[in-house]
């Protein structure tokens, strides 16, 4: 019962999983968890609580469910909803102290971009380690006590792909299909098809249509920019489909049957795949940056004289865009194009040894980056601004 | 009322809005009964009580988790009165300030933001930091008592909650069991008022001797 109950929500949470879905925030047993069991946290969505835990079958662990408001890890973190408040606050509220003999907590490491751990680790006396990426890791990360360069890296496999596919397709299929159902019924079925078509095409080739055919972060050259893939600049896609539109009517007054009401549901038809194809999916996997604000693209700068080689920026960094210098001690930015902003290493850093810059050069505090969760989209604009003002 | 929380610059509108300018008068409600006069306005927001109480002539100290928050209510405040803002979550308390250090403390509209564990873990600070006899006063939606009321709150939820989610992708909560909570902590409830519908309280506690409340 409860399995089949388990696969319902898996399938409806998936498929709305665009949405926000809150589970309470507790404290959950995993197995028979005694004083000296690890001490796991998560965010409060339930599609991932109910992975989290099904990852950790047959162990004996605590696992913390602190407030997200409904949403994942990454969008949490990145937004500013799942930082070092709900952490210390659950610590507190749980009473997990007094049941282990430990102050050892493990973060899923895409936290790292909103949990500040310096923060949690000064008010309550717990030592934060970021764990794995996924929680499909866990195991191994528990058994092994430590974490492998591939758990710390974001992965975005064909199966992971698809489930985006769905959790696009499926609303914008749906609220689409019903409006075009309401005038136009007989292009409602057609329609819905190829969006979901459209979908899974764009999110199987994703890694070459986003990187390898057009580089992440740059502008699409010529005419290939009128493809609108992934590229959400209003004026572009409005210019497709009013093309799409002349085109629609010369077709249909020139050669077809003549109907307006036909062109008019094509139209809206055109209008919702154009949007669809040129919404910033990029920005909506952890693996690609955000097509949003080309305007807004920062880069990491490293003041190499501050940094003492900690190594926390390579810990929490989930492109493996950092390797540390063993003889001098310091953090090098190996791979500066494979950064997604997500500024988990500006945020952890130690020295304060990092820090966004903007395009003119500004470079942005990284405590405002702490205070302010600065790397929430959107919000970058108004540092900078201000900055400069 | 986290829904409005992310445009703090359009919180006072959006919030007038949604309570149809109830809200104003609970604030004012609000002012009247505190005491004071050393003050915490928890969850103070853009610093509607804060600075109505400030205007009173009471020491205010507002806190709220959202800097964005308090940079508005900083913007808000006359030059003229004293208020201290700080910036801490709601279980926080502790880290920021001694025990025994407010007459009053006021939360309007933050427990419905916490978790089940989170209002307990909040209101055993609030207990501390209040000196004896001092004054707990909290003000929230709950859920209504009786099933036609909750049907008729729900009524007007849903609706609300669909277009907020819609506009912010977040909803809205109610307050399960304040009241036993509240006592709980322990404080003395000395007054409650609800509106007709009964899913908008406001209470006002104490806090007493540790010997008067192990008796009660």
């Amino acid at each position: 019962m409860r399995r089949v109950r388990d696969a319902l929500l898996d399938i409806i949470e998936t498929c709305l999983r665009v949405l926000p879905w809150p589970t309470e925030p507790r404290l959950i047993l995993v197995g028979k968890p005694g004083r000296d069991a690890p001490v796991l946290v998560t965010c409060n969505y339930d599609l991932t609580v109910r992975r989290v835990l099904r990852a950790l079958q047959g162990q004996n662990a605590y696992l913390l469910v602190v407030p997200t408001r409904g949403i994942n890890v990454w969008c949490a973190a990145a937004g500013g909803l799942f930082t070092a408040h709900q952490v210390i606050s659950m610590l507190r509220a749980s009473g997990i102290g007094d049941k282990v003999n430990h102050r050892r907590l493990i973060l899923p490491q895409l936290s790292a971009t909103g949990v500040e751990r310096k923060l949690v680790e000064q008010r309550t006396g717990w030592r934060i380690v970021f764990g794995p990426v996924y929680a499909c890791d866990l195991p191994a990360y528990l058994a092994a006590e430590r974490k492998t360069e591939g758990m710390r890296r974001v992965r975005f496999p064909l199966i992971s792909r698809l489930e985006m596919a769905v959790a696009w397709a499926f609303p914008s299929s749906v609220v689409s299909g019903l409006i075009l159902a309401l005038g136009w019924r007989h292009l409602a079925l057609p329609f819905v098809v190829m969006v979901w078509g459209i979908a899974a095409a764009l999110f199987a080739f994703f890694p070459w249509l986003h990187g390898r055919i057009w580089p992440a972060g740059q502008r699409k050259p010529g005419w290939t920019r009128y493809l609108i893939i992934f590229d959400p600049a209003i004026r572009r896609y409005l210019l497709v489909w009013m093309a799409f539109v002349v085109g629609l009517c010369l077709y249909t007054y020139g050669w077809g049957n003549g109907s307006t009401w036909r062109v008019a549901g094509w139209s809206l038809a055109g209008l919702f795949i154009v949007l669809l194809i040129s919404m910033d999916m990029a920005g909506s996997t952890p693996t690609y940056k955000s097509g949003l604000h080309e305007d807004r693209l920062l880069r990491i700068e490293l003041d190499s004289a501050a940094c003492k080689g900690r190594a926390m920026c390579w810990e929490v960094c989930p492109k493996n865009c950092y390797v540390i210098d063993a003889h001098l001690h310091k953090a090098v930015i190996a791979l500066p194009d494979a950064c997604v902003q997500c500024g988990a290493c500006v945020v952890q850093c130690p020295e304060d040894a990092l820090a966004f810059a903007g395009l003119n050069g500004q470079r942005i505090p990284p405590q405002m980056i702490r205070d302010y969760k600065l790397n929430m989209l959107g919000r970058r604009a108004k540092a900078i601004s201000e900055e400069g003002e | 009322m986290r829904i409005l929380e992310s445009a703090p610059h359009r919180y006072d509108l959006g919030i007038r809005l949604l309570s149809l300018g109830h809200i104003t008068s609970v604030y004012d409600r609000v002012v009247e009964l505190a005491r004071g006069p050393e003050v915490l306005d928890l969850g103070c927001g853009t610093g509607n009580v804060a600075l109505r109480l400030a205007a009173r002539g009471l020491y205010v100290t507002g806190v709220d988790l959202s800097p964005d928050m308090l940079d508005v209510a900083r913007e808000k405040a006359p030059a003229s009165v004293a208020l201290r803002w700080v910036q801490a979550g709601a279980a926080e308390l502790i880290d920021h300030f001694q025990p025994a250090t407010f007459d009053t403390v006021i939360s309007v509209l933050v427990f419905s933001e916490l978790s089940a564990s989170e209002q307990t873990e909040t209101l055993r600070q609030c207990h501390l930091l209040l000196r004896t006899g001092g004054q707990l006063i909290v003000a929230d939606e709950v859920r209504a008592a009786t099933f036609a009321r909750r049907a008729i709150q729900n009524l007007v939820r849903i609706p609300l909650a669909a277009v907020s989610y819609a506009l912010t992708q977040t909803g809205t909560r109610v307050v399960r069991d304040l009241e036993p909570r509240v006592a709980a902590a322990p404080f003395r409830i000395i007054r409650r008022e609800a509106n007709h519908l009964g899913d908008f309280v406001l209470l006002e506690a104490v806090k007493e001797e540790a010997g008067d409340a192990t008796r009660s």
